[in-house]
């Protein structure tokens, strides 16, 4: 006999359907924490900055591998009209709460708590800590299109009919190389192969979002090769005793230790890794019989994630071979990056887990275990909270960055920038002493010349810019006016001394422009800028042409499709 | 228990494990973290971009 209807968690009531976003507003505040702060959030790889202006490295027109493309040139755009302090903490923050809405958005039909269980474990789990902290901004952006890239394709491919959103999404979820891969991957998944036209359409459609990276990647062919040490250095990684395959189950398993919060090298990972086994087998059978295309786009999903970042760990040989032998392999070395695609899974069957759990239990225990669940994913990462332990704090630029920027804006010739001491990464005090990429390459607004050279664990992995190459060489003469003379020859027109990182930087014979507290701007007379060739050129021109062309035409078809709707009286 | 006892029973939960954990954590880094100013060492000059260990 049917149970009559007794309110309880998943009963709907008035009001309810701001539960989701509150709570995920609610969860992502506390992730972050003081990132949300006024001021710029500076670690790792991330580097904001008050204005960031256009140009042509932006554009993949520069000499190094597109690692920030089209990413920089979509913040330069963007800062123009929204304040690159308040952009940070948008592209920080709605991500997060965007993609928690649209992961449950294919569990309506769950009770509430289990749609709350699904938010908190999309928002607070090791990936989003782990990038976080390394700065991956744009893999997290992909990471918040990510459910609902598979909720349109799936609507594509019901309705027979393009959603307008689409394109959106797609240059969205495309903003590095790595996210694009895993936005690529996610929409043929769910979009399919019956239809051959179709699923032609999403491959033109996901080739148009990635154009920007892929053809300089291309043009970057002769020298776009990157160290083979790399492939071993950023592998899928075990996480203290957790070994590399159960981290990357649990969602963890970034290749540098220093951002993996604490609680994942002790007890807790385990007691996390056996939570998200023992949901999704309680929870596999009831999802699978939900609707097996879903279920098997989700799977597809999970499954080329899940390989993808085990074979970095595997055979990180392989990796380096692709890294050496395939121009712009090197730009997805990071395998565990494609963790992002194991995510709706992992958290679908939670949900459809917690649904079960609630559904076999009584009243007063259910709403028990109902509250346990909800909260669990932030108790077993506690250290997650209030910017992942302290690790991401807004800070302001020391003077000298706009006064160095003024001054070569002002009264600096021609010639692109070169950034020293000549090593890639700063420990300023002025950031709480975190690590972060020099940020006054981006600060000031000429294309730089900085050392792509990185230092993992003492092993150094060669960077692949020939210019810098070409810098190196410059400084290693033996006195200040040769030096200066070569940077000239190379197109540097200003070199940029950063007093207060440890390594000693050699003298250039120039005039100084700027003494300040921290910076040093000094001026090469004589340099000419570096023009790319007319065919490169038209190259990136297409390929932004391509990336910015499905937008037009998303706009367009929502603007009809909404004057050919029928007016509701 | 309505939704109402859900949102205290979470908000209890949340607020008890931020406390809980601050404490926890601030014990542990206070008595494990390394000194705040390192010596820069001179046979390694570039900064390390992570860790693997």
């Amino acid at each position: 006999m049917p149970r009559p209807a007794m309110p309880g968690p998943a009963m709907p009531r008035p009001g309810r359907g701001w539960w989701v976003p509150g709570w995920a507003v609610l969860v992502t505040v506390v992730l972050l924490g003081p990132a949300l702060a006024a001021g710029y959030v500076l670690s790792y790889d991330m580097v904001w900055v008050p204005d960031l202006t256009l140009r042509a490295d932006f554009l993949g027109l520069g000499s190094s591998l597109p690692r920030a493309v089209p990413s920089d040139a979509v913040v330069s755009v963007l800062d123009e009209v929204v304040p690159g302090w308040l952009l940070q903490k948008l592209v920080l923050a709605l991500p997060l709460v965007a993609g928690a809405v649209g992961v449950v958005r294919p569990l309506r039909d769950l009770p509430l708590t289990a749609r709350l269980v699904a938010v908190s474990l999309f928002v607070w789990n090791p990936f989003v800590a782990e990038r976080l902290v390394m700065g991956h901004w744009p893999v997290l952006v992909g990471y918040g299109a990510l459910p609902w890239v598979l909720d349109l394709g799936r609507r594509w491919r019901v309705d027979r009919r393009l959603p307008a959103a689409l394109p959106l999404l797609l240059v969205t979820g495309s903003l590095s190389a790595s996210a694009g891969v895993v936005t690529a991957v996610a929409l043929v998944a769910s979009v399919g192969l019956r239809s051959r036209a179709r699923a032609a359409l999403a491959v033109g459609l996901v080739a148009a979002a990635n154009a920007p990276w892929v053809v300089s990647g291309l043009l970057h062919a002769a020298a776009g090769r990157s160290d083979p040490a790399g492939a071993a250095a950023f592998a899928l990684s075990g996480e203290g005793s957790l070994p590399a395959p159960l981290a990357a189950l649990s969602l963890g398993g970034i290749w540098n230790s220093e951002v993996v919060p604490h609680s994942r090298t002790g007890l807790l990972a385990w007691v996390s890794l056996l939570v998200l086994l023992t949901l999704a087998l309680t929870g596999a059978r009831q999802w699978w019989a939900r609707g097996r295309r879903d279920a098997a786009t989700l799977l597809v999903c999970w499954a080329v994630g899940l390989g993808a970042a085990l074979l970095t760990w595997a055979s990180p040989d392989l990796v380096a071979w692709v890294a050496v032998h395939v121009p712009g392999g090197g730009l997805v070395r990071d395998g565990s990056r494609l963790l992002v695609l194991c995510v709706p899974l992992v958290v679908t069957l939670a949900a459809v887990a917690t649904s079960r759990l609630l559904g076999v239990m009584e009243d007063a225990g259910a709403v028990m275990v109902a509250g346990v669940l909800v909260v669990l994913p932030l108790l077993l990462l506690p250290d997650a909270a209030l910017g992942v332990g302290g690790r991401l704090q807004a800070v302001e630029f020391p003077t000298d960055y706009a006064a160095a920027r003024a001054v070569i804006d002002e009264r600096a010739g021609e010639g692109d920038v070169l950034l020293l001491p000549l090593a890639s990464y700063r420990r300023p005090s002025w950031n709480g002493d975190r690590k972060v990429l020099d940020p006054t390459g981006r600060y000031q607004s000429r294309d730089f010349v900085t050392s792509d050279e990185l230092v993992v664990s003492g092993t150094v992995i060669a960077g692949e810019d020939p210019r810098v190459m070409e810098v190196s060489r410059a400084l290693a003469l033996p006195s200040a006016p040769e030096r200066a003379r070569a940077l000239v020859d190379a197109g540097i027109g200003v070199v940029i001394t950063d007093r207060d990182a440890p390594r000693v930087s050699p003298e250039v014979e120039g005039e100084t422009l700027l003494r300040g507290s921290r910076l040093t701007v000094t001026e090469l007379p004589g340099a000419r800028p570096r023009s790319s060739s007319a065919g490169r050129v038209g190259a990136m021109a297409a390929a932004w042409a391509a990336f910015v062309g499905p937008l037009g035409w998303g706009v367009a078809a929502a603007v009809t499709r909404r004057r050919r709707r029928p007016a509701v009286s | 228990m309505g939704i109402s006892g859900i949102a205290g029973l979470i908000g209890s939960l949340i607020v008890g494990g931020v406390v809980g954990t601050v404490s926890l954590v601030g014990v542990i880094n206070s008595q494990t973290s390394p000194p705040s100013k390192s010596p820069v060492s001179v046979e390694q000059p570039d900064l390390d971009y992570g860790s693997n260990s």
